[in-house]
């Protein structure tokens, strides 16, 4: 990191050198008088006449012409060194290219200080940072993380047959169906809600990757193939190794820890309607390999998102058997999407009332914190009345849960009819 | 997961579009035989299945 930090800051200051010099030069450039180049095209047109007398052998206009040519050739170097930069102009020059170099410096050895604790230990899984993946196709993160973990596992898989098969509409990847084509493939794999970064440095440890679901960026939800980190002298880790189809396209990735806590914990953004969907902190809990499944699981969810699942999966087995003409995938699908509307209706109520009742009792803390009687009466029945609000939100939240869940099982259940039938 | 938040929204939206087409139907029909309130109930909890059941045995 810091060797990179001293090339750039190499380059930089001498951009910066090139700049100031070019623009000095630009500058005189741009300033050079019509009049001076006059002035020299007169001197070489009287020197060329002069010559020419001279060896023509005409004395007298010679000497008349030796005569212009002196004058004109003076004045055309008193013109050109009235534009010359002067003494103080090129210490200005000078001052202002030193200026910009301790900027630079100083903004660079600033950056040196507060940048992540230099990691001393590190844990890494072999096979995973050098792997060539290339897929054709649009929203292809789920595939690219899914192919780094299988051949990372030593289960050679082509990206471009688990594109097709998984989201061949370039549309994008639900978390069931990533879990639900690992195990089909011979890897065990669940979803862990709210998992933390020890549970992920558990699973690294054990010699196991995992996917997780962060923030690309403004909102945009992306997977990514965790296959290692660093630690610092204390033990804390630092960063993490990632592979994936945005920052570790062509090779490893190390990202700093506190700023992949962030993009993790809040993997679709807080505004609103993507703050209404409650994926925080999702890890593709692998356990190692198995025999791959025969069919698709009917309890391919996770309870405690069990609407975001159920809509994600409906949506993704819609297109996907609409696209490659699964009849029964794309039965399961629709099954999800239809029999997931009141459970939605209810789910995202849900959250909004949890949102009103989080609003209402952070408005009742700061009553509370001014004090006095109406202050306290106020700002107390607000946290209370907000607390209620709340857990009406959490009950509807697994009422709604809970509805999402049987549409999933009902969706899961047709689509594994159509493997039943194909054997 | 590029288009998710997308189309996750407009699913939401059809979500909610349906449960107020379905639910402010039963309310207002005037066929509806009796026991409204149980009729709503049960489109509320289960959507389209609640209305196609009081398409098939909750109207005169």
């Amino acid at each position: 990191m810091k060797k990179s930090n001293s090339v750039i800051r190499s380059w930089a200051v001498a951009a910066a050198m090139v700049m100031v010099l070019a623009g000095a030069n630009l500058a005189g450039a741009a300033s050079i008088p019509q009049e001076v180049e006059e002035l020299r095209m007169k001197y070489e047109r009287l020197y060329q006449q002069y010559t020419q007398a001279l060896s023509d052998a005409k004395s007298s206009a010679a000497a008349e012409l030796g005569k212009e040519v002196e004058v004109a050739k003076r004045r055309y170097e008193e013109a050109r060194k009235a534009l010359t930069p002067s003494q103080k102009t090129q210490e200005k020059i000078k001052e202002t290219a030193e200026t910009v170099k301790n900027t630079v410096d100083k903004l660079f050895s600033t950056g040196d200080k507060n940048e992540t604790p230099t990691a001393v230990a590190s844990k890494e899984l072999p096979g995973y940072g050098d792997l060539k993946i290339s897929i054709d196709g649009d929203n292809y993160c789920g595939q690219f993380a899914m192919t780094s973990m299988f051949n990372g596992m030593g289960i050679a898989k082509d990206p471009q047959k688990i594109y097709q098969d998984t989201n061949p509409a370039g549309i994008f990847t639900g978390p069931p169906t990533i879990v639900e084509y690992l195990n089909m493939n011979g890897v065990d794999a669940s979803q862990k809600h709210n998992a933390s970064l020890s549970d992920l440095t558990r699973k690294i440890d054990a010699g196991l990757p995992v996917i997780v679901l962060m923030n690309s960026g403004g909102g945009v939800p992306h997977w990514v193939n965790i296959y290692g980190y660093n630690t610092d002298a204390e033990g804390k880790v630092v960063s993490l190794k990632m592979r994936d189809s945005y920052w570790g396209i062509s090779k490893g990735y190390e990202m700093d820890v506190e700023r992949f806590k962030t993009a993790w914990n809040d993997p679709v953004g807080n505004k609103l309607p993507n703050s209404l969907l409650g994926y925080s902190n999702l890890m593709i809990d692998i356990k190692g390999t198995r025999e791959p499944a025969q069919s698709p699981s009917a309890l391919n969810f996770n309870f405690n998102t069990a609407m975001e699942d159920n809509m994600s999966s409906g949506i993704n087995d819609v297109v996907t058997g609409f696209k490659r003409i699964a009849p029964m995938q794309l039965a399961g699908g629709i099954t999800k999407c239809v029999l997931g509307i009141p459970g939605t209706v209810l789910g995202v109520t849900a959250k909004g009332i949890n949102k009103l009742g989080d609003m209402t009792v952070d408005w009742g803390k700061a009553r509370l914190d001014k004090g006095g009687f109406g202050n306290t009466l106020l700002g107390g029945s607000a946290v209370v009345g907000g607390s209620v609000v709340k857990a009406v939100g959490y009950v509807a939240k697994a009422s709604g849960n809970l509805l999402s869940g049987v549409a999933t099982m009902a969706g899961n259940f047709t689509k594994k009819l159509g493997y039943v039938f194909a054997r | 997961m590029g288009l998710f938040a997308g189309l996750s929204t407009a699913y939401v939206m059809f979500a909610f579009a349906f449960q107020a087409i379905a639910l402010g139907f039963i309310s207002l029909d005037p066929r509806c035989q009796a026991r409204r309130v149980l009729w709503l109930l049960l489109t509320l909890a289960t959507g389209p299945l609640g209305l196609l059941v009081y398409f098939l045995k909750g109207r005169n």
